[in-house]
């Protein structure tokens, strides 16, 4: 056999490959209408914990799973849920560093639970709080936004800083605008990754942290205006970013911010307005990615966008009726809306959580579990 | 520069000229010296003062016998070696040298395998049985001392006493799976006999205000899930040391020796009696294993006797049976055997109120201890055989093993493990440290209130006036402080044989106190006493960058507005490296309280000091940050308030590496 | 080689594919470009970024529902007037005298004080009196940033006023999105403070990006000069202040010739006015305070350097003239106020100030009295709940305030946009203009200049 001409039959197969693989998504995505017929999997049931039912009052800031365990940071202390019913509320009596809850994470390896609160840091463990102060440890400062924990590392959003926390040793580091590229040193979320750790830097865009040559990357707003957004895609939407994401399944970041949602591959940015897209608002709080979906906790509803699709789904609660509203923005920009009997307990959604298919979510006025439903054809 | 520094500046400025000049000069001296000798790592825990300090004693401080009971396994501290000694001919029948300062001993539960903690090592050894040959060796935390496995034999549990923490070994591996936070100084660990729980006991009290009675922690660790279920409140007290758990049928109690100081009280109540008690904490676990805390029911028993007291319990295990529970009193030369029947009649019979009385009363112990057996000199651990006939003690300061009959209880033997005959001036002592002998009915020891050989207790104590409340002080370490007299806080003690000779016969002790030449040989030991590691500073000494730029600002001369801070501002001239980090002379840093007669306090040497809070004269800083950003308000404690918080976390990066 | 090839397209178009998927979710057919209601904050239209560039694919600040808040906070139980002994409102500013800026925080309080107390003698809030929870706004370990906190939690304050540093305004904005504190802020001169768009603070003192186009507006524009150079104290003050003055002048195309800054507490001046003066520039541009300026005046006059010296409002007080004296002379500043003016509102609030306090009051004080008195029309108005109020005080979108310091106009971000006033120091005085007129509307041309 001529080996030339076995060469150019591999590489004509290759090239028919290669060009198929660039067409097969362009069709997929010149067909609408079947991305119409498939709906997502919704949530139609929600469970509200609120004061009505022994919840505390007031603003739920975030909510973390631990197993069959639930930690909700609130307005009134911590709440810890044990399989859907409150079993405690821990208070600065019970010696919480802060009565405001802002952040929860939770030590998969030794059970040891850290509590970002305003009045400092805590630490749950075996059944007894210690806190972590500025003024009696190395924390920054004492409004702590955001935790993380990362092996034998814990890391710290501060109102003045990043903190990491070697927890081995006791070793406290503060990065902020004068050892790693702040524009501003107030860190609000903490994302980590594999091999890197995100930030979200109020003022400052997000900050990515690479851990094995312990150098920053910030990645900030190109066309350095607070008041406009002159390319669509151009990169991060606004520097002032309240939370960051990292999907491990996309290897992408998702950045919310008060002027709309961010996402970026390694290559490509994308992001939403609510004038481009489903998005509830363009005010968000917090944002979650799992799979193919990002969850965007926004002023006026839970937003979900399904990437592959690129259908948005938006959870919200008529404040009238307390009936929940379902509105489907399907790719091709055409609408749906499905009135479900329970809803969210409030449309201002702060923080996300899953706990297998199910989803908490902590709104500004209680808790609410969405109980996950089978997709429909 | 701030207008606070400086109008703190202008009012040193104001301060005696020829004292600044003094200072400045000490400054540039302690500068030139130290940069010609940068700081290096702590060695290990060798007495290295003196050329007897080669000889080398054992000191045994761990046994575990062989499931069969045919070998004692003997970890000798200062030999940095285990022993396996035949019971039968009691004769030493192999040695393993293991890593540096062994301290604790496991074995696997087929009996195969030894795991020895070294202290100076950060690391457990694994060791055949056997053989005694070393099979490799796995590192753990930060000065581990106390360690046992899991039932299954497949995790270990190792305390790791400076790091407040316990290492979770995967045995398959032989690496670190996970660490759990402990309390204070965990010392000694063991596992439940239904094999569900590792209760660690935590040498030190919890951190608290000084003014407050201690509160001590045993952590409770669930076996599956390997993480911490409870933290128990062992209230005032301190020092938990070994731990056994009682068989159901004796009441299933955990026993837990501890010291019970009246530290608030002034210290001339010693004479009245009372002052610190010993006994044991019995706790009633709860019914699960991940039960919380209010599951387990604490009490506290005192085996002291009304005239005469049984100084720093250490060791204690019980007949299989549970009917005797043995203690050591490491300070009295003595072991109690406590009859279990009569302490659960005991604690059944009382009602709650009473109960918690039972930690104060002194008639306790005539009920509950059938005999007091002398064993040799500082006993320290203690195992009982499988069939219950016999216990032995390490006896760490004679390097010997009491071997007790317990059906007849009474002493059978005393295996002698060849240690060095020769006692050094730094063994005698050594000795004499431990010994409570000189104390007033026995109370305390110098190990009392320094236990771990050197390490303060961490207590505030009311030992300068008769007056309740006033001139409390905290206790210091006894490590490195060779050279950085006068001591005691008030700096009234010129040197350490007034110290320790007739200022502490006459207001510690009252006694006799030591002779002359007993004090000589007790100065020559504690003098020895370093911190066996520090393991803040890396083994070639190199800083790293926080710490490098913590040394910086503790060498600085001008604030970061690039302004001068006065000599009396900065860290060296009062810390100086010259005199392990003390200018040997009483500062006023604007610590004293209303409750303080005097204002200025000895400058205390860092060198190893800063590992364990809390700080200053009185014990109120819990943590070193506090002494900056709540005790210093004008500066007097060092210019410090124009340091961001990144800059003061470096210097305390810093001050750690000392 | 040919299959070494082949692969790599194929692994290029594996990347293509990542591409794609990226770039699929842009299909959605453009929307249609916002229409602009105003230019943001009286932006000169040759300063527009981007603007001989394209049109921005989106334009904050510039619509009514910028501040839309849909958070729970009106839902909350409101405060229960009876039970209750003062209405408490959180104050926090500079007030030790170690800090630098407790001048500034002083009057802020006086000016607060003063309202309170005038709220309270014609009855408080229904009977009970309006009482200030003061927290100093102290640097030192970062203390100040739990006042907040401690405002709502502890104090059960309605509602706050400061601060005056940048930072800490901002640190208390980040805590209010989550506290709900209403804030009124009387002082900060950052103008990214109402930038955020949380809904929970009004800003009613002018702040630096109205000053930095007003200088430019007048030194360009009016003055037409074109080489200017900028000095500037190296603080958050200093650095953020004087940059909308920079990229004001670079983009209406006179770029600064050079920028120096120097360190707080500098008394020589020497190097940075050598660099200066060999930049030949022909007008100078000081972001700082009155100190500083007053020895850079003194200092530049010796060293012969003649040219015209403008800056920020801090540098706006009788301090600088005291200390550079005749060396002062022609110096063009912006105020705050205008405390020259013989309207009843502004003289009345003078004499009442100065007898309360024995010292006339300065902008700080005006602008404080000002925001004490939105703030506790607010609560009358809303009752006490938090929400309500924040509603109240964004009931002054779009609208005037008229107060002591002047007519305040307050746009979609609820920050006071009036024109401010200049200062020039002649025959060592500071004479003022323009004006402020109540009639004023945003991106009234004739208005701004």
């Amino acid at each position: 056999m001529n080996p030339n001409k076995t060469t150019t039959v591999l590489q004509r197969t290759l090239l028919s490959m290669a060009l198929l693989l660039v067409a097969l998504p362009c069709a997929m995505t010149q067909a609408p209408a079947q991305n119409r017929a498939t709906q997502p999997a919704l949530y139609t049931k929600w469970i509200n914990y609120t004061a009505a039912n022994g919840f505390p009052e007031g603003e739920v800031y975030c909510v973390t799973v631990d197993g069959s365990r639930v930690w909700a940071g609130t307005s009134h202390g911590l709440v810890l849920l044990e399989d859907g019913r409150v079993k405690k509320i821990f208070s600065t009596d019970d010696g919480l560093a802060g009565r405001a809850v802002m952040s929860v994470a939770v030590d998969q390896q030794n059970g040891d639970v850290w509590i970002g609160t305003f009045g400092g840091l805590s630490l749950y463990s075996g059944g007894e709080f210690k806190n972590y102060t500025n003024l009696t440890s190395g924390l920054a400062n004492d409004l702590v936004y955001g935790v993380a924990l990362q092996g034998q590392f814990l890391w710290v959003a501060t109102a003045a800083g990043v903190n990491r926390l070697d927890t081995n040793t006791g070793t406290w580091s503060i990065f902020n605008e004068t050892n790693a590229p702040f524009n501003e040193p107030w860190a609000y979320g903490i994302s980590v990754a594999q091999q890197k750790v995100y930030f979200a830097v109020w003022g400052g865009g997000v900050l990515a942290y690479d851990l094995a040559k312990q150098t920053w990357k910030p990645f900030t707003d190109p066309d350095g205006e607070q008041e406009l957004v002159l390319y669509r895609n151009q990169g991060l939407i606004h520097n002032i970013v309240s939370s960051v994401s990292y999907n491990p399944d996309t290897k992408t970041f998702w950045a919310s911010t008060y002027f709309g949602l961010s996402g970026y591959d390694g290559r490509n940015w994308h992001n939403y307005l609510t004038k481009d897209s489903g998005l509830a608002s363009n005010f968000i709080n917090a944002v979650q990615s799992r799979g193919d979906d990002v969850w965007a906790s926004t002023q006026s509803g839970l937003s979900q966008l399904d990437t592959n699709t690129n259908t948005w789904t938006t959870y919200s609660r008529d404040p009238k009726t307390g009936r929940g509203e379902i509105l489907i923005t399907h790719a091709d920009g055409s609408k749906q809306r499905i009135a479900t009997e329970t809803s969210l307990a409030h449309s201002y959604i702060l923080n996300t959580a899953f706990q297998g298919d199910d989803i908490w979510v902590a709104t500004a006025q209680g808790l609410s579990h969405g109980i996950h439903a089978q997709p429909k054809e | 520069m701030t207008t606070a520094s400086k109008r703190s500046a202008s009012r040193v400025r104001r301060r005696d000229e020829a004292l600044l000049g003094i200072a400045l000069l000490s400054v540039i001296i302690a500068l030139i010296m130290f940069i010609a000798q940068r700081p290096k790592p702590a060695t290990a825990a060798e007495h290295t003062s003196s050329p007897e300090a080669a000889i080398r004693y054992l000191s045994p401080v761990a046994l575990q016998l062989s499931p069969n009971g045919q070998r004692l396994y003997v970890v000798c501290e200062d030999s940095d070696a285990v022993l396996a000694v035949d019971t039968r001919s009691q004769r030493i029948v192999g040695r393993a040298e293991v890593g540096k300062r062994p301290k604790g001993i496991a074995i696997s539960p087929d009996g195969n395998t030894l795991y020895v903690s070294d202290e100076g090592s950060d690391a457990v050894t694994e060791i055949d049985a056997q053989t005694l040959t070393i099979r490799r060796t796995i590192s753990v935390g930060w000065n581990p001392v106390g360690l046992v496995t899991d039932r299954a034999g497949i995790t270990l549990y190792v305390a790791n006493t400076l790091g407040d923490d316990v290492s979770v070994i995967d045995l398959r591996t032989g690496t670190e799976k996970k660490r759990l936070h402990a309390g204070r100084f965990p010392e000694y660990v063991a596992l439940s006999r239904d094999g569900s729980r590792v209760y660690v006991a935590n040498l030190l009290a919890r951190l608290g205000p000084p003014d407050q009675p201690p509160i001590s922690e045993l952590t409770v660790i669930d076996s599956a899930t390997q993480q911490v279920t409870a933290r128990l409140e062992v209230p005032g007290v301190l020092q938990l040391r070994h731990i056994t758990e009682l068989p159901a049928a004796a009441g299933g109690y955990l026993l837990i020796p501890f010291m019970r100081p009246k530290n608030l009280n002034p210290l001339v109540q010693i004479q009245q009696g009372g002052y610190l008690t010993h006994g044991m904490a019995v706790i009633r676990p709860s019914a699960t294993s991940a039960g919380e805390a209010r599951d387990y029911q604490v009490s506290e028993l005192l085996l002291d006797d009304i005239d005469h007291y049984y100084a720093d319990g250490f060791g204690v295990a019980s007949t299989p049976d549970g009917h005797w529970a043995l203690v050591t009193a490491s300070g009295s030369n003595i072991v109690s055997i406590v009859d279990t029947s009569r302490l659960r009649t005991l604690l059944l019979n009382s009602r709650p109120m009473h109960r918690l009385e039972l930690a104060n009363r002194l008639d306790s112990a005539h009920k509950l201890v059938a005999a007091r057996l002398l064993t040799g000199r500082n006993p320290t651990d203690v195992v009982t055989s499988a069939d219950g006939r016999f216990a032995y003690i390490a006896n760490r300061m004679d390097d010997t093993i009491s071997v007790l009959d317990m059906t007849r209880l009474q002493l059978a033997a005393t295996i002698d493990l060849g240690g060095p005959k020769q006692l050094s001036r730094i063994r005698r002592g050594q000795q004499l440290f431990f010994d409570a002998s000189h104390c007033y009915q026995g109370q305390m020891a110098c190990a009392t209130c320094h236990p771990h050989e050197g390490l303060s207790d961490g207590l505030a104590w009311s030992l300068e006036t008769p007056q309740l409340g006033r001139d409390v002080v905290e206790n210091r370490t006894l490590y490195s402080i060779e050279g950085t007299e006068p001591f005691k806080w008030n700096g009234k003690n010129p040197d350490l044989e007034t110290q320790d000779g007739p200022r502490t016969a006459m207001y510690i002790f009252r006694s006799q106190g030591f002779s002359p030449t007993e004090v000589e040989d007790l100065v020559a030991y504690i003098f020895s006493l370093h911190l066996v590691r520090n393991p803040h500073l890396a083994a070639d000494g190199h800083l790293t960058d926080a710490q490098t730029r913590g040394q910086a600002l503790f060498f600085r001369e001008k604030t970061n507005s690039g302004a001068p801070i006065s000599p009396l501002q900065q860290c060296p001239t009062c810390h100086s490296p010259l005199t392990h980090f003390t200018s040997k002379i009483q500062i006023d840093v604007g610590t004293a309280t209303k409750y303080d007669t005097i204002t200025a306090f000895d400058v205390p040497q860092l060198e190893g000091a800063v590992m364990k809070p809390p700080y200053l004269h009185d014990g109120e800083a819990l943590q070193l940050e506090e002494i900056w950003t709540r005790f210093n308000p004008d500066d007097k404690h060092g210019l410090t308030s124009d340091m961001n918080k990144a800059q003061l976390n470096d210097l305390i990066e810093y001050l750690k590496t000392l | 080689m040919r299959t070494k090839q082949c692969i790599t397209v194929l692994l290029l178009a594996a990347g293509g594919l990542t591409v794609h998927r990226a770039t699929a979710q842009a299909f959605l057919p453009a929307a249609p470009m916002d229409k602009t209601v105003m230019r943001y904050a009286n932006m000169p239209p040759a300063a527009r970024p981007y603007a001989s560039f394209r049109k921005p694919y989106q334009e904050w600040y510039v619509q009514p529902d910028t501040l839309e808040y849909s958070g729970a906070a009106r839902s909350e139980r409101d405060g229960d007037v009876a039970t209750l002994k003062t209405i408490n409102i959180g104050f926090l500013g500079p007030l030790d005298a170690d800090n630098e800026d407790s001048p500034y925080g002083v009057s802020m309080l006086h000016g607060a004080e003063l309202a309170v107390d005038e709220v309270n003698a014609s009855g408080g809030y229904r009977g009970k009196p309006f009482a200030l929870a003061i927290h100093d706004d102290q640097a030192l370990w970062g203390a100040s940033s739990m006042a907040i906190v401690d405002m709502r939690f502890k104090d059960q304050a309605w509602a706050m006023l400061g601060s005056v540093d940048s930072a800490s305004t901002h640190i208390e904005l980040r805590a209010t999105l989550k506290l709900e504190l209403p804030i009124m802020d009387t002082a900060t001169n950052d103008p990214t403070v109402t930038q955020t768009l949380v809904p929970w603070l009004l800003h009613n003192f002018p702040d630096d990006r109205q000053q930095g186009y007003a200088l430019a507006d007048y030194i360009f524009l009016q003055r037409h000069l074109k080489r200017i150079g900028i000095l500037q104290v190296n603080n958050r003050y200093g650095r953020v202040g004087k940059e909308i003055f920079a990229q004001t002048a670079r983009r209406i195309g006179h770029p600064p010739i050079v920028e120096v800054w120097f360190a707080t507490d500098t008394t020589d001046f020497s190097s940075q006015l050598q660099t200066i003066k060999a930049s030949g520039v022909d007008g100078l541009v000081i972001w700082g305070n009155a100190a500083e300026a007053g020895l850079i005046l003194k200092q530049m006059r010796a060293l012969g350097m003649q040219q015209p010296v403008f800056g920020s409002s801090r540098i706006c007080s009788p301090e600088v003239i005291k200390i550079a004296g005749s060396a002062s002379e022609g110096l063009t500043v912006i105020s705050a106020i205008n405390p020259t003016r013989d309207d009843p509102t502004w003289t009345g609030f003078q004499q009442r100030f100065a007898k309360r306090f024995g010292v006339e009051p300065d902008a700080y004080a005006a602008y404080a009295y000002d925001g004490a008195n939105m703030l506790m029309g607010s609560i009358s108005q809303a009752g006490l709940n938090r929400g309500l109020i924040m509603d109240a005080l964004r009931g002054y979108e779009m609208k005037h305030y008229a107060g002591v310091s002047g007519s305040a106009f307050f746009d979609y971000t609820l920050n006071n946009i009036a024109p401010v006033t200049f200062a020039q120091i002649r025959d060592g005085k500071f004479a003022y203009w323009p004006e402020r007129r109540t009639d004023w509307k945003p991106n009234d041309a004739a208005n701004a200049r």
